[in-house]
């Protein structure tokens, strides 16, 4: 029975199994092919960013995943490092071109597994855009348990909210 | 001589790395060339700094494709393995009132202690093998001078991460019943102090030694099941089963304990659940079973500023056995039927600012004693009734002051109310 059941066991997803960068974008838009494109800010556009996210954006260099099918843009994904407790955490944030959150997906986290946010928590993002509601007082219902790592990715859905606005919409 | 003979010797180690590099202009790549050339290596240091600032692998070359989900790609954590540290504290100034319930005057009694500091420690062996720790020190620690502080473990276990619903620890660890015993950092509750029916009838803080299983189920649910040593009934008292925690200090294990919780997160924000604990506290290894039966069913819930949190707990311990305990033992008047529930609610003034200011109120009804043993005094002390009223600011989320006034209340009419202020910060 043990020689059937434990490969079984650890062939099941583990408790804090993770998407790779690749993965994770192509959940957030299947079929889609992707362009990797680098922007450096300006500190007008740093500033801007600062003013629309009401977080910090630390360093002008980053990168966006640009998503298109049959030629035509249908996404932005950002992945956005930040600390959640002492260590890091990676998100990838993906965005229409309209500026609503797609998806949220982690790819890293260092911190212990128990204070990674559930997917059912994580799936409040869906739909989301750059208002005065999308934190843990308006529209985003807190994480028991782990309220670092709520703030930290709420943090990080207003950051790559407000980069989208200011690369994407505002400089067409 | 080493001075002169250094500059020498690199002189003449660098002489054919210089003749190797001089110009030739018949060889000489076109401008074109050496521009493809520092936009490839410019490209491959930015790929190499988003890795390395994402601590993860970056997609090698989106351009090339669409992605596939192969399981092959597939990993765990970025970091292979590493330390994780962080911690909490707590600094508590009380106030209690000169005047008890019925009048009697007993003069003031005030205190400024350095309740709690709290250091975690994690370690990730691999992907499948984690260890947690908590090591505290309580009321400024411990000293020959200072007894009367403490310096312990709370918490250290080996996790065995086998797949998202099965899962083994193994350890010293935390007794998954109620809100505080697990979640205990001081900005995470409302109060300057603990609820006092998760410090007398769930005995917060309260760890034994045991091993278990815990994971998420389909559901929303997530679960914990763990077998650990048991309480020690030697120690309990008219006040609870509070003493008779083992902390893993050479516990006796004669006698062993089921305890466990189910939650669950029907929305975010939603939180339902109950825990229980089971088992012998006959540590003798003679004698009847005197089995302490400890549960509790609770939900939270959390949304535009509001939290509201609410818990009841009832707990048993066998009749029989606690009437035939020594007629002078003080554990013959632990309570048969204790009981205990509390209902807290705060809504947080500063919605549109990242501070937080949250006034609160929590209403406390506790029977540590709602029935005895044959030929036990009631004591209507433990018959208790709080209320709490008071503010947390947080000027951040990990940081939080929280003052407040505690109305506490008995049927013996010797309660004494007070006033508390507490600094709390975790990281």
């Amino acid at each position: 029975m043990i020689r059937v059941l434990a490969p079984l066991a650890f062939s099941l997803p583990l408790f804090a199994a993770l998407p790779s960068t690749q993965e994770a974008l192509a959940l957030a838009f299947p079929g889609a092919q992707f362009t990797r494109r680098e922007f450096v800010l300006s500190e007008a556009q740093a500033g801007r960013t600062k003013a629309l996210a009401q977080v910090e954006v630390p360093g002008r260099w980053l990168v966006a995943y640009e998503a298109r099918k049959n030629g035509t843009l249908v996404g932005v994904g950002f992945f956005d490092t930040h600390r959640v407790r002492t260590l890091n955490e990676t998100l990838l944030v993906a965005l229409s071109p309209e500026g609503r959150v797609l998806r949220v997906e982690a790819v890293a986290f260092h911190e212990p597994a128990e204070y990674m946010a559930r997917e059912a928590w994580v799936k409040q993002f869906g739909g989301k855009t750059l208002d005065p509601q999308l934190s843990l007082k308006g529209s985003i219902h807190p994480l028991s348990g782990a309220t670092l790592t709520a703030h930290a990715m709420t943090d990080a859905a207003r950051r790559c909210l407000a980069l989208h606005q200011v690369l994407y919409r505002e400089a067409k | 001589m080493k001075s002169l003979l250094t500059p020498l010797m690199c002189a003449l180690l660098a002489a054919p790395a210089f003749a190797q590099e001089k110009p030739d202009t018949d060889k000489r790549p076109s401008a074109d060339q050496r521009i493809a050339d520092l936009e490839r290596r410019l490209d491959a240091m930015s790929r190499e700094l988003e890795s390395q600032k994402a601590g993860s692998t970056m997609p090698a070359a989106p351009e090339e494709g669409r992605f596939g989900l192969g399981a092959g790609a597939s990993k765990v954590y970025a970091v292979p393995s590493g330390l994780s540290i962080g911690g909490y504290g707590e600094f508590l100034y009380e106030d209690k009132a000169a005047t008890l319930q019925n009048g009697t005057h007993v003069g003031t009694d005030k205190k400024a202690d350095a309740l709690r500091l709290v250091l975690y420690t994690g370690y990730k062996f691999t992907d499948r093998i984690v260890f947690n720790s908590e090591i505290e020190f309580e009321h400024g620690g411990y000293s020959d001078e200072h007894p009367e502080g403490e310096a312990i473990v709370e918490f250290a276990y080996l996790d065995f991460l086998i797949n998202k619903a099965f899962n083994v620890r193994a350890g010293q660890m935390l007794v998954p019943m109620g809100f505080i015993n697990e979640l205990h950092e001081p900005p995470a509750f409302l109060g300057a102090r603990r609820p006092q029916v998760e410090r007398t009838l769930i005995p917060a803080t309260w760890h034994e030694n045991g091993v278990g299983i815990h994971g998420d189920l389909p559901g929303n649910l997530t679960y914990r099941v763990y077998v650990m040593n048991g309480l020690d009934a030697s120690k309990f008292s008219g006040s609870g089963i509070r003493d008779g925690r083992q902390a893993g200090k050479e516990a006796n294990a004669q006698s062993l304990a089921w305890t466990g919780r189910l939650d669950w997160t029907p929305l975010p924000g939603v939180l339902v659940g109950g825990s229980f604990y089971t088992g012998n506290s006959n540590q003798t290894g003679t004698g009847a079973a005197l089995t302490t039966t400890v549960w509790d069913a609770h939900a939270e819930y959390r949304a535009q500023g509001l939290q509201v949190r609410g818990l009841y707990t009832r707990t048993s311990n066998t009749a029989e056995a606690v009437a035939a305990l020594d007629s002078a033992d003080p554990a013959r008047e632990v309570g048969t039927g204790q009981w205990g529930g509390y209902l807290e609610v705060g809504y947080d003034l500063l919605r549109g600012s990242r501070q937080a200011l949250i006034p609160y109120a929590r209403y406390e009804r506790l029977d540590a004693q709602q029935q005895v043993a044959a030929g036990v005094s009631v004591d209507g002390s433990q018959d208790r009734t709080l209320l709490t009223t008071g503010v947390a600011y947080k000027p951040i989320p990990q940081v939080a002051v929280k003052a407040d006034w505690t109305r506490d209340e008995n049927r013996a009419n010797t309660g004494r109310n007070q006033f508390s202020l507490a600094l709390g910060y975790t990281f």
